[in-house]
């Protein structure tokens, strides 16, 4: 098994993926749109002469209640969306591909046992809440609210990798490697490690949903307040599409009727998704000849029930 | 292994996962808040304070004055009466689009379906609700913007039935349509890939040979074939759905169970109402195990290919 990657033959697959070239240039613009953000950082000052303008020349997607421009709004809130997105995503990814080996590799173990039920107690749970709660009670800050997310959405990764460990494990050259007397954790990581991350990172989409849109309807929700303690505690206003939004329906968006201000950021984030799944399984697809088919790893995530019933049944 | 000894394996199985459901309702609704409050006071402690509080005073008494179990108790049916609909609704609807996905696979039908579906599976289900309100209730006038009725709700039978029911209909039908659209996706694509993996098989070949019709093949012969396996990654599918009956109940304030954990999670004015919360939350997760855990078994129950191992 060759376990090195060939990163010339990795980039000519990838430039011919449609799928990467799709989220490659959505991806490119938001890019675009947070560098522009942090280098000239433009300002968007209340004009109350212009509230609830309709979208013009002069401000392409209209202005908001206090007179901001709409776009300009767009371009501020990106970047910290972006980096929370990619950040909670990778923590979660990380998290999930090693306790799906895990409790692959060891079922049958407690250990295994444990993990699985607290994988399928976080599938039970009302997430946005027990997250936000969370969040406010222990770290009520940026990098907190990150990690939080992230410790709490592995959950599908984790299934999706477990049922493929306990196919591989089962394959002819894992039984030779443990044959010639391998130790465990040789196995797991040089062996099944690699052909299970392009399975993982293939079936992105749904811890992207899942990551992305947690955010955002906790910012919608906007857990603010910190009370049941004696001390109060100011929570950090965060620049997120899912923030814009909950700003814009404070603001009377929905009375007024401005439309103009609700699609921009309900669309990008419709497409960052799209984006971080389509990225995941192009970047599975190149990886791993083997998943070649259209839209195969963005549905690869159906098959897992089916696996794991059958093999735990035999 | 046997399918008595699968249905009893399950069984433990979800009691052990709401054990820990437990203890995390314990570490973050109870001890966090509770350390914060008085410092000097252990886990241990705690804890016995937390069965008691379960156990013994039955979650107190909520906001309102009055116990938290009755408090609850009609945010079940608020709920169900949302979250009923919008499943079944999004199951009909993803099996047979993705049944017809499946047939016309890898053609520009199914790449749209495809797209369009998993475009929707990534959209903040709050915001789709906030663009049906713009349209429907703000532009057009045809539903009302919130709650679940004019006419009041009650157990005992109404005076006047149908006006009850299309009153209920009109209120729900925003709420559940914001639903259906988000969740339809992964129905979709679960419905499509058991699907693919059917049409390759023998008896299809075999029912195609024989000249049926395109329609008699699909739904005769290859959907009932492959709802079955698709029905095991029904749990899966529940992870993004609670996030959004929660969210959809808050937009059009519908005040069921994912209204109630808000609420009493970030408060009116008085504060967050932990016996309140702590209960919706246990009771929100029992909902959802459950579920799983039947969908599960019926899963075993219907699919012969388990019970003729197990007896083998």
């Amino acid at each position: 098994m060759e376990t090195s990657l060939n990163i010339k033959a990795f980039l000519k697959e990838f430039a011919r993926n449609g799928k990467a070239k799709f989220s490659l240039i959505v991806l490119s613009i938001f890019a675009f749109f947070s560098i522009y953000d942090l280098i000239f950082n433009p300002q968007n000052p209340y004009n109350f002469r212009e509230t609830f303008a309709l979208p013009s020349l002069k401000h392409p997607f209209g202005t908001n209640g206090f007179g901001q421009d709409v776009f300009l709004m767009l371009i501020k809130y990106t970047p910290l969306t972006l980096l929370m997105a990619f950040a909670s995503i990778t923590i979660a990814l990380v998290i999930g591909i090693v306790v799906g080996l895990i409790s692959g590799y060891y079922t049958g173990k407690w250990f295994a046992y444990i993990l699985d039920r607290i994988t399928d107690a976080l599938l039970g749970i009302p997430l946005i809440i027990f997250v936000g709660w969370v969040f406010l009670e222990t770290t009520p800050n940026l990098l907190g609210f990150i990690g939080i997310v992230g410790l709490t959405t592995w959950p599908i990764t984790a299934k999706t990798v477990k049922s493929y460990v306990l196919v591989v494990k089962e394959e002819g050259y894992v039984e030779a490697t443990k044959a010639i007397g391998a130790s465990d954790r040789y196995i797991l990581f040089k062996v099944i490690l690699p052909d299970i991350v392009p399975v993982a990172i293939a079936s992105l989409m749904y811890t992207a949903a899942l990551s992305v849109l947690l955010q955002a309807g906790l910012a919608y929700l906007g857990f603010k307040r910190r009370l049941g303690t004696s001390e109060q505690q100011d929570v950090p206003y965060i620049f997120t599409w899912g923030a814009m939004l909950a700003y814009s329906q404070s603001m009377g968006a929905l009375q007024v009727g401005a439309w103009w201000i609700l699609v921009p950021p309900g669309v990008c984030l419709g497409f960052l998704v799209l984006a971080i799944g389509m990225l995941g399984s192009a970047i599975g697809e190149c990886l791993n000849p083997q998943i070649q088919r259209r839209f195969y790893a963005l549905t690869e995530i159906a098959k897992i029930g089916r696996k794991e019933v059958d093999i735990e049944k035999i | 292994m046997g399918l008595r000894r699968y249905i009893l394996r399950r069984l433990v199985d979800s009691m052990v996962t709401y054990i820990i459901v437990f203890f995390m309702g314990f570490y973050a609704f109870f001890y966090l808040p509770l350390s914060k409050i008085y410092p000097q006071v252990s886990i241990l402690q705690s804890f016995l304070a937390y069965l008691k509080f379960i156990f013994v005073e039955k979650f107190g008494k909520s906001r309102w004055g009055i116990p938290t179990i009755e408090a609850i108790e009609i945010g079940v049916f608020r709920t169900l009466i949302i979250l009923l609909p919008a499943i079944v609704i999004s199951i009909i609807i993803g099996y047979i689009m993705g049944a017809r996905g499946a047939w016309k696979r890898e053609s520009i039908e199914d790449d749209v379906y495809t797209g369009f579906w998993l475009f929707m599976y990534g959209l903040p289900v709050f915001w789709i609700g906030m663009l049906l309100l713009l349209i429907f209730s703000v532009g057009l006038g045809w539903f009302p913007t919130f709650g679940l009725h004019e006419i009041p709700l009650r157990y005992t039978f109404p005076e006047n039935p149908a006006a009850y029911i299309l009153d209920l209909v009109k209120h729900i039908f925003l709420p559940v349509l914001s639903l259906t659209l988000t969740s339809t996706g992964i129905f979709y694509i679960i419905m499509r890939n058991s699907m693919i993996g059917i049409l390759n098989e023998d008896f299809i070949r075999t029912a195609k040979a024989k000249g049926l019709s395109e329609k008699d093949i699909i739904h005769k012969h290859a959907a009932r074939a492959a709802i079955l396996p698709s029905l095991s990654m029904f749990g899966l599918s529940l992870v993004l759905f609670s996030t959004n009956i929660i969210l959809t109940e808050v937009l059009f304030s519908i005040q069921g169970l994912g209204f109630l954990l808000y609420r009493s999670a970030t408060g009116f004015i008085f504060g967050p109402d932990l016996g309140l919360l702590l209960a919706s939350f246990l009771l929100f997760s029992l909902v959802v195990i459950a579920t799983i855990y039947v969908l599960d078994v019926s899963y075993a129950f219907l699919d012969p290919r388990i019970r003729f191992e197990g007896e083998g």
